[in-house]
């Protein structure tokens, strides 16, 4: 079927989403084109204030809209303890916890050797400099429990280790409200691994 | 003609797809390797995203009513949880695994290339990493899958040789006579070592006395040999010699 120009546009830009293929591209311009004129403006102006505002921290490289970001300027963070994350979005899946009161470092992504994704890929370089500068007490390796995850957080170990500077791995283990009886074998080994005293 | 599948498969590698969805290549006990989606496994809550991890050796039930088909139960056989602890041993199998996404077809149906996966996996989690042991694995299963190399004689002319050059388009080692200045020259003490790794089980390769230089050189020749034959494919080798070197 042959679309008008503007609107095979917009389709062709909703189907470069992530997830978003021909079908829900068409459902998503037909939407946006029963919107109110304002509303529409509004939607792209959000678009393009965001892509043109939003940049990385140069401190931690979370997004922020000021540099250095909020978390890095709040002077009421302890400074002692750095989470490293592997990208922004866990940044803020740790901050609806509000239990953490340290700084974070988000290394844009995992060590994958699959994929090509060494080190030098990543934001480890700025993590090292940081950790020699600011001598931090605890660097907590927050990464994915995935492959990639665990091999960035030993990689990350072996080369903090050296400075005197003791690392840590958030705990794997059981999610809250689930059965053990369905948990898998990996899950509930490092669940007791972990255990802590009552 | 049932619609569900019932396998035993080792996961190579994986990709995610849409918000929580994961699509799984894995290689299975008769050799070939098979595609399916494993639904809501990269949800912390979901009972498959452990057995979806690349080297994990499970029993899976795929639905194969799909164009792309779809993970319905899966129970992990093994885990191999200190390689999982261990960056070196976690590259290396994480290179074996490479290995098989870039040279196993869909298709494949080598069992005993399965086996010697299995084999060299059990060795990596009881064993500390040994370079040899994974060159032998690599030049053993290549062999397995039909791209072994004539090592034991000239390919040329049959002449029993001590040295020679590796001859990439005659598929071996080439004598004196034989070989042109194209090929790549396999010194005598690493052509003796490569012949033991090719045809010594991977259990019985710590047996063989090797120098360090030795070892180097091997593994700089089954490196090649590797890139090779996936068209220089692979990825996993610049990350394996920065943790190798950082380990020395």
């Amino acid at each position: 079927m042959r679309y008008y120009d503007s609107l095979a546009r917009l389709i062709s830009h909703f189907q470069k989403l992530p997830g978003v293929g021909q079908k829900t591209a068409q459902r998503l311009a037909f939407f946006v084109l029963k919107l109110p004129v304002g509303e529409v403006e509004s939607f792209a102006a959000a678009l393009v204030d965001a892509r043109s505002k939003l940049a990385h921290c140069s401190q931690c490289g979370n997004m922020t809209d000021q540099d250095p970001c909020h978390i890095c300027r709040d002077g009421k963070r302890s400074k002692t303890h750095i989470c490293v994350v592997q990208e922004s979005r866990d940044v803020l899946a740790l901050e609806r916890v509000s239990d953490f009161k340290g700084l974070y470092h988000v290394l844009h992504g995992a060590i994958s050797p699959l994929e090509g994704v060494g080190p030098d890929e990543l934001n480890i370089k700025s993590l090292l400099e940081r950790v020699s500068r600011e001598k931090p007490e605890e660097v907590i390796i927050a990464t994915n429990p995935n492959v990639q995850g665990e091999a960035t957080a030993m990689y990350l170990a072996q080369i903090l280790k050296p400075l005197g500077i003791q690392v840590t791995r958030i705990a794997h283990g059981l999610p809250v409200g689930g059965d053990l009886e369905y948990a898998d074998e990996m899950t509930l080994s490092r669940a007791l691994e972990g255990r802590k005293p009552l | 003609m049932s619609r569900e599948e019932k396998v035993l498969a080792l996961v190579v590698d994986g990709f995610a797809l849409g918000e929580s969805d994961q699509v799984v290549n894995a290689f299975t006990s008769n050799g070939d390797l098979v595609r399916f989606v494993a639904k809501g496994a990269r949800k912390t809550k979901s009972r498959n995203s452990a057995a979806v991890q690349p080297f994990v050796l499970g029993r899976y039930i795929i639905s194969t009513a799909y164009s792309l088909p779809i993970l319905r139960q899966a129970d992990i056989v093994k885990s191999y949880s200190r390689i999982r602890t261990d960056l070196v041993r976690c590259t290396a199998a994480l290179s074996a695994m490479e290995l098989i996404k870039l040279t196993v077809a869909e298709a494949g149906g080598e069992h005993a290339a399965f086996d010697l996966t299995r084999s060299y996996l059990e060795m990596l989690d009881n064993h500390p990493a040994d370079s040899l042991v994974f060159d032998a694995f690599r030049l053993q299963f290549l062999s397995l899958l039909g791209y072994g190399l004539v090592w034991s004689q000239c390919v040329l002319c049959g002449a029993e040789t001590a040295q020679g050059r590796l001859n990439w388009l005659e598929g071996g080692i080439c004598c004196a006579k034989c070989s042109d200045e194209r090929g790549l020259p396999v010194a005598a003490d690493t052509l003796g070592i490569i012949r033991r790794l090719t045809s010594t089980p991977l259990p019985a390769i710590g047996r063989i006395s090797v120098t360090r230089e030795q070892r180097r050189c091997c593994s700089a020749l089954v490196d090649q040999i590797v890139v090779w034959h996936t068209d220089g494919k692979t990825k996993t080798q610049a990350f394996r010699n920065l943790i190798n070197d950082f380990q020395q």
